[in-house]
């Protein structure tokens, strides 16, 4: 092939009558897209009730949330107090002897004494 | 009816959803030439009729994941040739090569006829129906290439892109619709000499 008959087929391809679908063809497609724009809105409506769902849910649970630790604040100031009060009543009182308090026993002497005779030695 | 005249007709999605206002121009726009296509590719009006819609309907629904990386008229192509593949597919018809038939060779004479100017080209009815003839018996294939490139001036790398193939197969596949057609106008002007 030359390109004269290249371009001549092109042309003549070109030229070829245009197919037209028809006004009813036409009506029917609006109505498939319109049904699915439709469906579309539909979704994005139930896209927009399940986000505002989710949004109540968390704003629910995080209100719980800080009601619940309210009542672990007084749980823990509790615990706090009553660690504060141990650890005063252990200040006063001492775990036990202080190595100043603590003097070796003497040479000889009975390693089984009783802590009383001990403190009595004190 | 187009879509602005639904929306005067109650509960509309135009009046709601602009994307459905937008679609019509573009149906307007490209109904007969995808049509066209349809239904040369598929030989059959009433299939080409309902490939044609549904082509028009996934590309509504699919709009959104349009990223422009070809144009409007190439993608609104391939998803319509993907239908017909499919449609050919349930109908058993193979998109097939078929054997060239590159008709007689004998360019010469022929040639010099004036109906080869393309710059003169008067298309009698009667050579119109030859060329139309010619188009509808090649392959779908080379149907194809030729359509895309001859009647929507599509460039060799958009064909590619729409038909999913290799840029040299679409050259190859273009000369060979082109010479099957020219072929059957040769036969033409031969029998009428």
């Amino acid at each position: 092939m030359n390109h004269r008959e290249n371009r001549a087929v092109r042309e003549w391809v070109r030229r070829l009558p245009e197919d037209e679908p028809g006004l009813a063809w036409r009506a029917s497609l609006n109505e498939r897209l319109a049904k699915e724009a439709r469906g579309r809105n539909r979704r994005a409506a139930r896209t927009a009730g399940a986000s505002a769902a989710l949004a109540v849910a968390a704003s629910l649970a995080l209100w719980f949330v800080v009601q619940r630790t309210g009542t672990d604040s007084r749980l823990e100031a509790e615990l706090v107090a009553w660690h504060q009060s141990a650890v005063a009543a252990t200040d006063l009182s001492g775990p036990g002897l202080s190595p100043i308090e603590w003097r070796p026993s003497p040479a000889g002497a009975d390693p089984w004494r009783s802590v009383e005779e001990e403190l009595e030695a004190l | 009816m187009r879509p602005a005249e639904l929306s005067r007709s109650g509960s509309d999605p135009a009046a709601v959803d602009p994307a459905f206002r937008d679609f019509g121009s573009i149906v307007d726009a490209y109904q007969n030439r995808l049509y066209g296509f349809v239904r040369r590719i598929l030989n059959d009006d009433e299939e080409a009729l309902d490939v044609t819609q549904e082509a028009f309907v996934r590309a509504f629904r699919n709009l959104g994941r349009f990223d422009g990386r070809c144009s409007l008229k190439a993608w609104l192509f391939k998803i319509a040739h993907n239908l017909c593949v499919d449609r050919a597919r349930r109908r058993k018809v193979r998109f097939a090569e078929e054997p060239l038939e590159c008709g007689e060779e004998e360019q010469g004479g022929l040639a010099s006829d004036d109906r080869w100017n393309p710059e003169s080209v008067v298309l009698s009815d009667e050579l119109l129906s030859v060329v139309n003839g010619a188009v509808e018996r090649l392959s779908p294939k080379l149907k194809a290439v030729l359509l895309l490139h001859d009647r929507e001036d599509m460039a060799y790398e958009e064909i590619a892109h729409v038909l999913e193939l290799p840029l040299g197969t679409v050259k190859s596949r273009l000369f060979a619709a082109r010479e099957q057609v020219a072929g059957a106008v040769r036969a033409y002007l031969q029998e009428e000499r």
